[in-house]
């Protein structure tokens, strides 16, 4: 355990660069559109949120894709193994995801305490996703990182095994498939149920269950691949 | 003790075999010398015994372990390669600060004496050092580490003759208080001359020599002398190289040359003068190409 903790400091070590570049960014994103909401007059009501919320999500999933290709190879040189280095990555990207949602939810607080930052704005506090319970609130937060964090560092894994024409192949493949999918339930005409089925599921089913699966799903086929890559 | 154990070991890309059936051992407590022409393998098994890589076939053991994904073996090596790559966000500093928690033996103090000495700005990004800089932050890390097994490939690129000489005196110095493995795959033969122990050639994926450096340069000889009498003197001997101006040749032997020999030598004319290690691993390799 304590080298998974020591090989962490690989990622978190320069953890400006962790930190900054997410929050910096969706900051930016927050100034922007309490301007622009602010200038505009009687802003009609419920047409206040935004989606800038989502930059804090992407920009996090880039560095843990990035940190894949970039740290790994050095680990590797460091004589870690990939197994540490994978159980490592999974560590960081559990705590920040946690820690991310911790945060948010303060700021939601804040949001709603503020009345939206005087103007009624809905940046954290968007519809749907807006959750009652508190603790429930930070997973809602928390999920979405791990979904497309793992996402990333899976797609990355790949890149490192198998490299550029590797992850393209299988970017296409998976696109054949989806759309081949998505044509058989268009000339079956099952979209009527598909719709259906979404719409039965449970709020949180949605926001976290099925993602957190995929996220477990992900991280998973990582784990597996990173054993048989070389830097 | 033995530090790594191989045994046939074979590595093929596609069509390209990098090692060929290479067995050797590698004692505790030496400096070897992993010598060979670029794309002979010296990289490659690098790679083998520290896990990098897995093997085609054949047996590799590293303390007495299987090498790859195997922390407790991994934990005792360090691989300082010239192709290192680093993360753009981290500085100096932190390559130490990581390197001082993932090596058990690390000495700090060590380390940081390093730095001064070659003067390393702790706060720039790595990315940013220049060739000789990055090359002296890979002899800082693989010196520091005081891994019983310690590789250092080709670690001196863009290094000043001055900072080479620097850690050769430092990798004496240290290994003879705190004595390890060390593997020094190089070009510059003669500049590690004094240092290696032990030589090991690979020429195209095969080992070739795996030789004691001291017996090594008493096998390897130039003679030079009338035509006749170095054939006479030649006879029994391996021919590396030979060479003729005039009446009178040059030839590289390899064989055994004791006194008798000597005196032998004397008596035909015949100047006898031993080769540096960089020459006898240059005749030697070519001599193997002339034989296909």
């Amino acid at each position: 355990m304590n080298r998974i903790v020591d090989v962490a400091r690989m990622h978190t070590v320069a953890w400006v660069n962790q930190l900054l570049w997410p929050w910096g960014i969706m900051t930016a994103s927050l100034l922007i559109n309490i301007l622009i909401f602010a200038s505009i007059d009687e802003a009609s009501p419920g047409k206040t949120s935004t989606g800038g919320l989502s930059s804090l999500y992407v920009v996090s999933a880039i560095i843990a894709g990035v940190s894949i290709s970039q740290v790994f190879p050095f680990a590797l040189g460091m004589g870690v193994t990939r197994r540490t280095f994978y159980l490592a990555t999974t560590l960081v990207n559990l705590t920040q995801a946690l820690l991310y949602g911790v945060l948010l939810y303060l700021l939601n607080l804040i949001e709603g305490g503020t009345g939206g930052f005087g103007i009624g704005l809905h940046f954290f506090r968007i519809p749907y996703i807006d959750v009652s319970n508190g603790l429930l609130q930070i997973l809602v937060y928390a999920v979405p990182f791990l979904f497309l964090n793992f996402l990333c560092i899976f797609a990355a894994v790949w890149y490192v095994r198998f490299g550029t024409n590797g992850l393209f192949a299988t970017l296409a493949a998976t696109i054949v498939v989806f759309g081949l999918l998505a044509a058989l339930v268009t000339w079956q005409g099952w979209w009527g149920d598909v719709w259906h089925w979404l719409s039965t599921q449970h709020q949180i089913s949605l926001l976290v269950g099925w993602p957190a699966l995929v996220a477990g799903l992900a991280a998973l086929g990582g784990m597996a691949a990173i054993r048989r890559a070389n830097a | 003790m033995t530090v790594v154990a191989a045994s046939g070991l074979t590595k093929r890309y596609r069509d390209v075999t990098a090692l060929d059936d290479v067995s050797f051992t590698l004692e505790e407590n030496a400096i070897y010398g992993l010598l060979g022409r670029n794309g002979a393998g010296k990289t490659t098994l690098m790679q083998l015994i520290t896990g990098q890589t897995g093997a085609t076939s054949g047996s590799l053991e590293l303390f007495g372990e299987h090498p790859y994904e195997n922390e407790r073996a991994l934990m005792k090596v360090v691989f300082i390669k010239e192709s290192q790559k680093y993360p753009t966000a981290y500085k100096v500093k932190h390559v130490l600060s990581l390197a001082r928690h993932l090596f058990p033996n690390w000495d700090e103090d060590f380390a940081q004496s390093l730095v001064d000495d070659f003067n390393l700005p702790r706060k720039r990004d790595v990315r940013k050092l220049s060739r000789g800089m990055t090359s002296a932050l890979g002899v800082t890390i693989g010196l520091a580490a005081r891994a019983p097994l310690t590789f250092f490939d080709e670690p001196y690129l863009g290094l000043d003759a001055v900072a080479r000489q620097l850690f050769y005196d430092r990798l004496l110095a240290d290994y003879a208080e705190h004595p390890r493995t060390v593997v020094l795959s190089t070009h510059l033969i003669d500049e590690v001359a004094d240092l290696i122990e032990q030589v090991l050639l690979l020429d195209r994926g095969k080992l070739v020599l795996d030789a004691d450096t001291d017996e090594l340069r008493g096998e390897v000889m130039d003679a030079t002398g009338p035509a006749e009498a170095i054939d006479e003197f030649a006879t029994g001997r391996q021919v590396l190289h030979r060479e003729q101006l005039g009446g009178v040749v040059r030839v590289t032997l390899r064989g055994s040359f004791d006194n008798a020999e000597r005196m032998r030598a004397k008596k035909l004319s015949i100047d006898l003068q031993p080769v540096s290690l960089q020459q006898a691993v240059v005749r030697l390799t070519m001599e193997r190409k002339t034989d296909r």
